[in-house]
């Protein structure tokens, strides 16, 4: 079942255009990676997918219905962020007793374990906190609400190593034991690429790809052999980044190799190696490039 | 435990994990296999990739479903990751061995009595 | 997936409670603004003598208004602070939507304006009763709460109505400049351009006019239908410009 759904969707602030004909659905009970460099819209996606604000062309559906000014959808949705804020009169033990009178699944235990896990004062006032201690009270609350549909924007911003991955450690589990739709978002796809089931890679204002996190890894292949041997094979191919190491090339290219010309490589003595899911995000979103020697190669000949 | 640095994809590595507990004889034949979600605790990891690494155990015939139970060590499995070991990893680094012979100009005898003598070095270890 | 079914009416309930908790710094400034207005009414007062030969008559008047200004000043903006930004961030961070958020904001209003609207004319007392204990006193208060108990209450609801219209006018001022950034501008030029330009032209005639139409009303029923009929107006208006905005941007 779809829960979330854009449809052409573009936002634009005055005439500068975040999000250009944004099309996707995300599947109910399934973890996704919002994944992007910086300012390509990761936010506005998100804030437009819980309501806070509106497309500007373009069909959105979240429960089926638009998710801007509906009570259904804020009241089955939540969204963590740094603009998640409260009146600084509430201490952040009242702000979790709130949070419990609002959200019908608050699992007021789960809270209170990890408010006193991280060291948290009852009496702290939130404007008090530092970023990462704020990331992480925030977090609490997006962890405890059990929202069907739970989104984190860059949770992690300002927690220091060991906060990182505690909180990803404990969204997994709550994830595991209550399955719900979760969307994070991240710049550092290799922090969080372990927990994802899929990815949404957002580029250039729009979905340049979605799909199971290991379909995104498997896109590439880095080939490295003779380089005298490769140049066969790569002579029709897109080179997405190459390096040389005395007589050997590392060459990076679209993973569309046959089983047939996959054992021809290995009698060739060049290797496929598997690249990282960080590493096909970067070949993706940085196009055709030859890569750092190609510059210094460049200056030479020309 | 996993090389999570490492390029191999992750359910990749979850299969050959569980694979080297079967061949290791920390899991028996009929016993059952972790679940996706203790894998999943286990490494870090979604639950859906772990589930990937046990499709494909489940595709190589070394574990069997018991419908509503999980999954359970094929009675055969030790056998098939045996000839499958000796199949790709054995079959690889013999390729690698000879391209690195031929790259040096040793000849095939050469090359036995080396490993001749490898294996006595072991030995008397 | 089990989802939630939520009612307005519910949430608007929720919203108003967290209201009544978040915003307890609008009753501080209530009590500041009043003490003010109780040690400037005091001081306000007037006094003289009249001498009619042999009698020699001292007088003070000490008013109550004051307290009663300034609650309305505080009304006013407190009506605007509500439809801040700040304010609005806060109530999306639980559940909401604009309308409910309205809703709940201008009940809050509503409840601030009736405690407010009654401290005023107490407040008000306190001077007069100040003034008695300084003076000699032959004549004393006129509608006070010992004195006249009917007029007083009248006096209260009075208050009360007029606080309520403030925080309805702050309120829809408000809500306006959220919408537009030029709003603010336009409306601090209209405040001073609006009287000079149509000096000649009955600008101040209108302003007149428009205290006339509150405050020469003699009859309690229509007073208070005419405040209901304005406040109403002006808070469909205000929930009818916000009903677009954006939050959290």
């Amino acid at each position: 079942m779809t829960v979330i759904e854009f449809n052409d969707v573009t936002k634009t602030y005055g005439r500068r255009t975040v999000l250009d004909k944004m099309n996707f659905s995300i599947r109910q009970g399934v973890l996704t990676g919002i994944i992007g460099r910086n300012g390509v819209g990761k936010s506005t996606l998100m804030k437009i997918a819980v309501g806070h604000i509106q497309a500007t062309s373009g069909d959105v559906r979240v429960f089926s219905v638009n998710p801007f000014n509906s009570l259904k959808v804020s009241a089955n949705s939540i969204l963590v962020d740094d603009a998640m804020s409260f009146s600084d009169k509430l201490t952040l033990k009242d702000i979790l007793q709130e949070a419990g009178r609002f959200y019908p699944n608050w699992d007021g235990p789960l809270a209170q374990r990890l408010f006193d896990y991280f060291g948290f004062h009852s009496n702290a006032r939130q404007v008090d906190l530092s970023k990462g201690k704020k990331s992480t009270f925030n977090a609490i609350i997006g962890l405890a609400s059990h929202c069907p549909v739970t989104i984190f924007d860059e949770p992690t911003t300002g927690m220091d190593t060991v906060a990182r991955k505690d909180f990803y450690r404990a969204l997994l589990k709550d994830y595991i034991a209550h399955p719900r739709t979760i969307l994070v978002s991240s710049h550092h796809l290799e922090e969080v690429e372990d927990l994802l089931e899929d990815i949404l890679l957002i580029h250039n204002k729009t979905a340049l790809f979605h799909g199971p996190a290991t379909d995104l890894q498997e896109m590439f292949v880095n080939l490295i052999g003779k380089e005298e041997k490769i140049s066969t094979f790569i002579a029709d191919r897109e080179i997405i980044s190459s390096q040389i190491n005395g007589s050997y090339s590392e060459i990076l290219v679209k993973n569309t190799f046959t089983s047939d010309e996959k054992s021809h490589l290995h009698t060739q003595g060049i290797q496929l190696v598997p690249v990282s899911a960080d590493d096909a995000y970067v070949a993706l979103t940085t196009g055709k490039k030859g890569g750092i020697d190609h510059v210094f190669n460049g200056t030479t000949a020309d | 435990m996993l090389n999570m640095d490492g390029s191999k994809p992750i359910y990749v590595q979850i299969a050959e994990w569980i694979e080297t507990e079967i061949i290791d004889g920390t899991l028996s034949p009929d016993d059952k296999v972790y679940s996706q979600y203790q894998l999943a605790e286990l490494f870090t990891i979604n639950p859906a990739t772990a589930g990937k690494g046990l499709t494909l155990l489940l595709e190589a015939e070394v574990v069997y479903k018991r419908r509503g139970l999980g999954m359970f060590v094929a009675s055969d499995a030790r056998d098939k990751l045996f000839a499958k070991r000796k199949e790709e990893t054995l079959r690889r680094l013999i390729r690698e061995l000879l391209n690195e012979a031929a790259l040096l100009g040793v000849d095939d005898s050469h090359l036995l009595s080396m490993i001749e003598a490898e294996r006595a070095r072991i030995k008397g270890e | 997936m089990y989802l939630t079914e939520p009612r307005l009416t519910n949430i608007v309930k929720k919203q108003f409670l967290h209201k009544l908790n978040a915003y307890t710094g609008v009753f501080n400034s209530l009590i500041v603004m009043q003490l003010i207005g109780i040690f400037f009414g005091y001081g306000a007062g007037s006094g003289g003598s009249s001498n009619g030969g042999t009698l020699t008559i001292d007088y003070r008047l000490s008013t109550g208004d004051g307290p009663v200004i300034l609650t309305l000043l505080w009304a006013f903006s407190m009506g605007i602070l509500v439809t801040t930004l700040a304010y609005r961030n806060d109530a999306f961070s639980f559940i909401s939507n604009r309308l409910s958020h309205n809703i709940s904001s201008i009940l809050f209003l509503l409840f601030a304006s009736a405690i407010a609207g009654t401290l005023a004319p107490l407040a008000g007392s306190i001077i007069k009763f100040i003034s008695l204990f300084q003076s000699n006193p032959f004549f004393t208060e006129a509608s006070g709460l010992v004195s006249s108990p009917t007029d007083f209450s009248i006096g209260v609801m009075t208050s009360i109505l007029y606080t309520v219209l403030f925080a309805s006018l702050g309120y829809v001022v408000g809500s306006f400049v959220q919408r537009s950034k030029f709003v603010l501008p336009l409306l601090i030029a209209a405040i001073f351009v609006f009287p000079l330009l149509q000096l000649n032209m009955g600008g101040l005639d209108f302003i007149a006019k428009i205290v006339a139409f509150f405050g020469s009303e003699t009859s309690l029923l229509l007073f208070l239908m005419k405040i209901v009929v304005t406040v109403s107006i002006f808070f469909a208006i205000s929930i009818r410009v916000t009903t677009k905005t954006e939050v959290r941007k």
